[in-house]
């Protein structure tokens, strides 16, 4: 079995440092980083080789946080933030797949503890004001 | 003590692909018969759960992958809705 190349869906983009990085919650943990980029990997690849990554959104122009949160993250009740500059720092790269304001963050190996060091870089999860909730 | 949560397929609603859509794959439905075009289930994961359509079904090589249509507005706002006007006692 092999995965689809995520090359053809790639945009030409480089996003600035301080662009505010949001990973999605629900929770925000190393259990769900796991699973979702093994998914992933699991139909991609990238640079031939299977592709462990998480859905991030970035705000990049005509995109801040509120509109990603009222947006993309609209269905999540939590989300967390870092930056493009500290998650490169540190190792992980950005890739600005299908339609901004969508990238993938690439794992190495998307396997536990390198997803406790991802989250590591980000803020603690905060609620979604912009998730509406049943009364 | 309630009885836990268990969504019909799991997905994060935020992996999208060229579609624009959420995906997953059948086989990590804990019913996969459930999992046909057009129907409501619940997605996501137990600790956030949203409504979805199934928008298709698509042989991989991977596996058969599951694109889904999240519907708008928390699960518990349907349930609301339904009391109000009676359809879950009609």
């Amino acid at each position: 079995m092999t995965g689809e190349p995520i090359e053809s869906y790639l945009r030409s983009e480089e996003p600035p440092d301080d662009a505010v990085v949001v990973v999605r919650g629900g929770p925000v943990s190393p259990e769900k980083i796991v699973e979702h980029a093994h998914r992933q990997a699991r139909e991609y690849t990238y640079r031939n080789v299977p592709m462990y990554s998480i859905s991030v959104s970035l705000t990049v122009p005509g995109w801040d946080l509120s509109a990603l949160l009222a947006g993309p993250l609209s269905s999540r009740s939590t989300f967390a933030v870092s930056t493009a500059g500290v998650v490169r720092a540190a190792g992980f790269e950005l890739l600005p797949t299908y339609e901004a304001p969508h990238y993938d963050l690439l794992l190495a190996t998307g396997e536990y503890r390198e997803a406790e060091a991802l989250l590591g870089l980000f803020g603690s999860p905060e609620p979604n004001p912009y998730k509406r909730r049943g009364r | 003590m309630g009885v836990p949560i268990e969504v019909d397929i799991p997905c994060d609603p935020t992996q999208i692909d060229h579609t624009g859509m959420p995906w997953t794959f059948l086989d990590e439905a804990a019913h996969p018969e459930r999992i046909l075009e057009g129907a409501i289930i619940v997605t996501g994961d137990a600790e956030d759960p949203v409504f979805a359509r199934v928008a298709s079904l698509t042989e991989r090589p991977t596996g058969v992958k599951v694109h889904l249509e999240i519907l708008p507005g928390d699960p518990l706002e349907y349930v609301e809705a339904m009391r109000r006007s009676h359809l879950l006692t009609a």
